[in-house]
C-alpha cells in the first residue's frame, strides 16, 4: 500500500497537486516513485515557462527508463525545486515533501476542482 | 519467435513465487527485475547474483574435424582453443556482417558446445546446417528446448556453488566441466563464463532438474537477478548485446536501417577476433579505413539527461559523429551516464557531446570499455 495523503489532488499520470493560495505545488506520487525505482536524474523546466494542459514539463529518469511528467493543468511555472538536480533521490525518499518538483500558477484556478481526489486515485491504482 | 504467447522457461513458477516483474523478451516470458534493478546489479558485483538465461540456446557440434570446421565460420581461432576451455567468437555472413556472437566450450577435440542468443537460435541453426560438410562428418544437435541455463555470477559464486554441489563442482574462468556427483543429484555441465564481467558460472542442466538447483542456490544466499540488471552489468563491462548493439539481418526500413549492421572490426571488442586464419566474412573486417565508425564508449563528465540508445553524439562544434546503441546510468559508478555507440573520427580521451534531449547536450569523454 502506498501513501496517498487525503488533502491532495491527483492525476491518472500519478502526479499530486497541493493548493497553496493561488498556486499549486506538483510532485509524483508514492506509487509512482515506487514503480520508477531509483530516480537518477530529472530534467526540470525553467522558472517562468508556460505549459498547456498535458504539456510535458519534466522528464524523470530511472536506471531503465525516462518518463515524461505532464502539466496537469495549463499554467506558468513560478518555482522549480533545484535541489532535485543534485539529489533526484529526494523524489523516492520524500515524494510529498522535499521531493516536490515545481510550483505553478494556474490559468484557471477553478480547474483544480475537476482533478481526482485521494479516494479516486486510490481506486485508480487499485489500492 | 515473438508470435503467439511467449514461451515460459522451466523456472517460470520460481519467478512467479519470487514475485518477479515478468516481460516478453524475444518471445520468452522472463523477469526484468525481482526487487529493483540497481539493488540486483550491486548484489551481483558484491556477492552473487543468480540469473535464468534459459532463453539462450544450446548447440552441440561434434565430429573428428569439428574444430577446424567451426573455425572456417568463426572470427575466433577455434583450433587454438584446447579442451576444456571456452572462448568468445563472432559469426559473420558472406558480406561480413555480424550474425551473432557466441561463447563456446571445447569439450574435446571432437565436441564443442555453443550458446546462441535467444532470438538467433533458428537463424544460427540454419546457418550452421547450411555449412555442414556433405560427407556427414560433422553432427549438429539443438539441445535448446531440453536444456535450462542459469548464470551464477559474483565474488561469492564459488562459495555458494560449493555449498550446494560440493567443492569438486567448480571450474575456473573460461573452462568447462561436467557436473559430478552431488547431494542434489543434478546433472549437466558447468562453464566458468557469463556476461556480467564477474567471476562465476553458467550452469547447464536438464529442464526437469533446474528448479531444484535454483531453489538450493537461492536458499544458500544467491540473489535472483532479472534482465534489467543483466543489461547494466554487461554495459559497464562493454559487452555487445545481440539485437541491441548489432542486428542481423539488417533492418529493411528507415534511414538508419543499416546502422546496426556491423562487422567484428567495427564492434571493436578486443577479444574473439583472430586475423591469422580464414573465415567467412573476413574481407569486410580487414577492409576498413582508420576513420570508419567503431564501437566506442562514452562517459559523462557532467550531469544531464541520460545517454539512452539512439541518442546522437557530436563533436564539441556540433558535427554529428554517430549514435549510441546502449546507454544507462552505471549503478557501480554512482549512476553516472555511460553509453556505447558507433562513432567516427574519435580516439580515446576526446571530448564529445551526447544530444541527450532536445534541450540539452551533455559533455562526455570517449573511452575504451570496460568502464570499470
Amino acid at each position: 500500500m502506498s501513501q496517498i495523503p487525503e488533502e491532495l489532488y491527483y492525476t491518472k499520470e500519478h502526479e499530486w497537486m497541493r493548493v497553496e493560495g493561488d498556486e499549486i505545488v506538483i510532485g509524483i506520487t508514492d506509487h509512482a516513485q515506487d514503480a520508477l525505482t531509483d530516480i537518477v536524474y530529472i530534467e526540470l523546466p525553467g522558472d517562468g515557462d508556460s505549459f498547456d494542459d498535458m504539456g510535458e514539463f519534466a522528464i524523470v529518469e530511472s536506471v531503465k527508463s525516462a518518463s515524461p511528467i505532464f502539466a496537469p493543468l495549463a499554467g506558468t511555472i513560478t518555482a522549480v525545486n533545484d535541489a532535485l538536480e543534485d539529489e533526484p533521490e529526494l523524489m523516492n525518499q520524500d515524494p510529498y515533501g522535499a521531493g516536490w518538483i515545481v510550483r505553478m500558477k494556474l490559468e484557471n484556478p477553478e480547474a483544480i476542482t475537476g482533478m481526482m481526489s485521494a479516494a479516486d486515485y486510490k481506486a485508480e491504482i487499485g489500492e | 519467435m515473438s508470435e503467439g504467447a511467449p514461451v515460459r522457461t522451466a523456472l517460470y513458477q520460481e519467478h512467479v513465487a519470487l514475485n518477479a516483474n515478468l516481460v516478453d523478451f524475444h518471445g520468452f516470458e522472463l523477469p526484468i527485475w525481482y526487487s529493483n534493478i540497481k539493488q540486483e546489479h550491486l548484489a551481483t558485483r558484491a556477492t552473487a547474483g543468480l540469473f535464468d538465461v534459459s532463453h539462450m540456446g544450446s548447440f552441440r557440434f561434434s565430429g573428428k574435424d569439428v574444430k577446424s570446421w567451426l573455425e572456417g565460420l568463426a572470427t575466433q581461432k577455434v583450433t587454438a582453443v584446447a579442451p576444456p576451455r571456452c572462448a568468445y567468437t563472432h559469426f559473420l555472413d558472406d558480406d561480413g556482417l555480424l550474425i551473432d556472437d557466441m561463447i563456446f566450450a571445447v569439450v574435446s577435440d571432437e565436441e564443442i558446445l555453443g550458446v546462441p542468443n535467444a532470438s538467433m537460435i533458428d537463424v544460427m541453426w540454419q546457418w550452421f546446417s547450411k555449412h555442414l560438410p556433405s560427407d556427414g562428418s560433422i553432427q549438429l544437435e539443438n539441445l535448446s528446448d531440453a536444456t535450462s541455463i542459469m548464470a551464477l555470477q559474483g565474488p561469492e559464486a564459488k562459495a555458494l556453488l560449493s555449498a550446494v554441489l560440493g567443492e569438486e563442482n567448480h571450474v575456473g574462468r573460461f573452462k568447462w566441466q561436467a557436473i559430478g556427483d552431488n547431494p542434489l543429484g543434478v546433472t549437466g555441465w558447468l562453464q566458468g563464463t557469463g556476461y556480467t564481467g564477474e567471476a562465476g558460472y553458467e550452469i547447464f542442466v536438464p529442464n526437469e532438474e533446474v528448479s531444484t538447483l535454483w531453489r538450493a542456490l537461492i536458499d544458500a544466499g544467491a540473489v535472483p537477478v532479472g534482465l534489467g540488471a543483466r543489461d547494466t552489468l554487461r554495459l559497464e563491462k562493454g559487452f555487445l548485446l545481440s539485437g541491441v548493439d548489432f542486428c542481423w539481418p539488417p533492418l529493411a526500413e528507415g534511414e538508419n536501417a543499416s546502422f546496426l549492421a556491423r562487422d567484428s572490426w567495427e564492434t571493436n571488442v578486443p577479444f574473439g577476433l583472430d586475423l591469422e586464419h580464414e573465415f567467412v566474412g573476413k574481407h569486410r573486417v580487414v577492409g576498413h579505413a582508420d576513420d570508419d565508425a567503431r564501437w566506442w564508449g562514452i562517459r559523462y563528465t557532467e550531469k544531464g539527461p541520460l545517454p539512452r540508445p539512439g541518442k546522437e553524439v557530436t563533436l564539441l562544434d556540433g558535427t554529428m559523429i554517430g549514435a549510441l546503441t546502449s546507454g544507462a546510468p552505471a549503478p557501480s559508478l554512482e549512476n553516472i551516464g555511460i553509453g556505447i555507440g558507433y562513432l567516427t573520427h574519435v580516439k580515446e580521451g576526446d571530448e564529445v557531446l551526447v544530444v541527450a534531449s532536445p534541450r540539452k547536450s551533455v559533455k562526455a569523454v570517449v573511452v575504451r570499455p570496460p568502464f570499470l
